[in-house]
């Protein structure tokens, strides 16, 4: 009981990466509540091993991407499954202009790979590289470089528009 | 969108998204018992199926049992209805057994759990394998005699001896089919719960 508790109040705290990330790495909404569920179920799964070594919000990331990953190769062979009904990802900026802002980010984090959308998605969040490196498992060099090919990416894109 | 808008607008959207948490504890605890109970939703889904069928098979028998005109026939419908009502019970009670397992309690208790509601649905299910068997047998001078009228125990012609073979085939092919599907979900069940990892 214990456990379960220690686990609903991190996810809780948390909930913002998940969603965050669901969001990024899939296009409908169906898909992104199924990842969302995905990326939960490991969590909970590999909570028993998280010693609290590294942050929790660390340690989140580095699940969440890893389950983001495999998701995406799974899906590709076998098309999404059902998500819980009662899994409402929303966001309600009751802004239009920020919902349009919000909106175009995702649009240009989805154009990159899905390693780069990992990258970017730490970058925005304010990680530093070595963080990031930690998260992901590149090397600091690796995701400098990263990060420069992520910009001029975005460069040319916005350049093309 | 500039890497800085982007900074901007992802600060913007991190702030807002803190101040309207949806979570509970019940729905993250769903979250994670659905990944396993949705394995059996599929066989789930289609033994009620197979329920309602048997169910419709066992009032059309029942309301067409004073056709079966003698004591031998009539043992057998009798037998029929039984198997029909009896069989559908045992299949889902044996999977609610396993759907029902919390991943939520302690490994130890959860694989205790599962062993044994393991252990029951192949009980029941090889059970319902052998009931099924006896089914067949039964069913066929009951329809013979219900639908054609026609009392194929007494006369034993070459209709029957052509239907046996065929009967005990789709039967074979039938069990196989359905105890790869149920060794299948077994698996993928026994999987899920091996993954998660003791605390």
């Amino acid at each position: 009981m214990r456990r379960e508790a220690a686990f609903t109040a991190m996810i809780k705290d948390n909930e913002g990466i998940i969603f965050k990330l669901s969001r990024a790495y899939c296009d409908s909404y169906e898909d992104q509540k199924d990842l969302y569920q995905e990326i939960v179920f490991q969590l909970w799964k590999g909570f028993g091993s998280f010693r609290g070594d590294s942050k929790a919000s660390t340690w989140m990331y580095r699940v969440a991407l890893n389950t983001a990953f495999s998701f995406l190769r799974k899906e590709k062979r076998r098309g999404h499954s059902v998500a819980l009904e009662n899994i409402q990802l929303t966001y309600e900026p009751h802004d239009p202009v920020q919902e349009e802002r919000i909106k175009e980010m995702y649009r240009q984090i989805r154009l990159l790979s899905d390693l780069e959308k990992g990258v970017m998605l730490l970058l925005l969040d304010g990680k530093k590289y070595e963080e990031i490196a930690d998260i992901t498992g590149l090397t600091r060099t690796t995701v400098g470089t990263r990060i420069s090919r992520i910009k001029d990416k975005l460069k040319k894109e916005m350049h093309q528009n | 969108m500039e890497l800085e808008e982007m900074q901007a607008a992802w600060t913007q959207m991190s702030n807002q998204l803190e101040k309207q948490k949806k979570l509970t504890d019940d729905i993250i605890m769903k979250m994670t018992q659905e990944k396993f109970s949705k394995q059996w939703n599929t066989i789930g889904a289609a033994e009620k199926v197979g329920t309602v069928i048997s169910y419709i098979a066992a009032i059309v028998l029942i309301f067409h049992f004073s056709k079966l005109d003698t004591l031998l026939l009539q043992v057998c419908g009798v037998l029929c209805v039984l198997i029909l009502f009896i069989a559908p019970i045992l299949s889902l009670k044996s999977i609610y057994g396993l759907q029902s397992i919390s991943v939520s309690d302690p490994y130890s208790k959860m694989m205790e759990r599962y062993a044994t509601a393991k252990k029951r649905f192949v009980n029941f299910q090889k059970a319902n394998m052998i009931l099924s068997f006896f089914f067949m047998l039964l069913t066929i001078p009951v329809t013979g005699k219900l639908f054609n009228d026609e009392n194929l125990i007494e006369s034993l012609d070459i209709k029957l001896l052509i239907a046996l073979p065929i009967c005990f085939l789709l039967f074979f092919l039938l069990i196989r089919y359905v105890t790869k599907c149920y060794r299948g979900v077994l698996k993928r069940s026994e999987d899920i719960l091996n993954e998660i990892e003791e605390k």
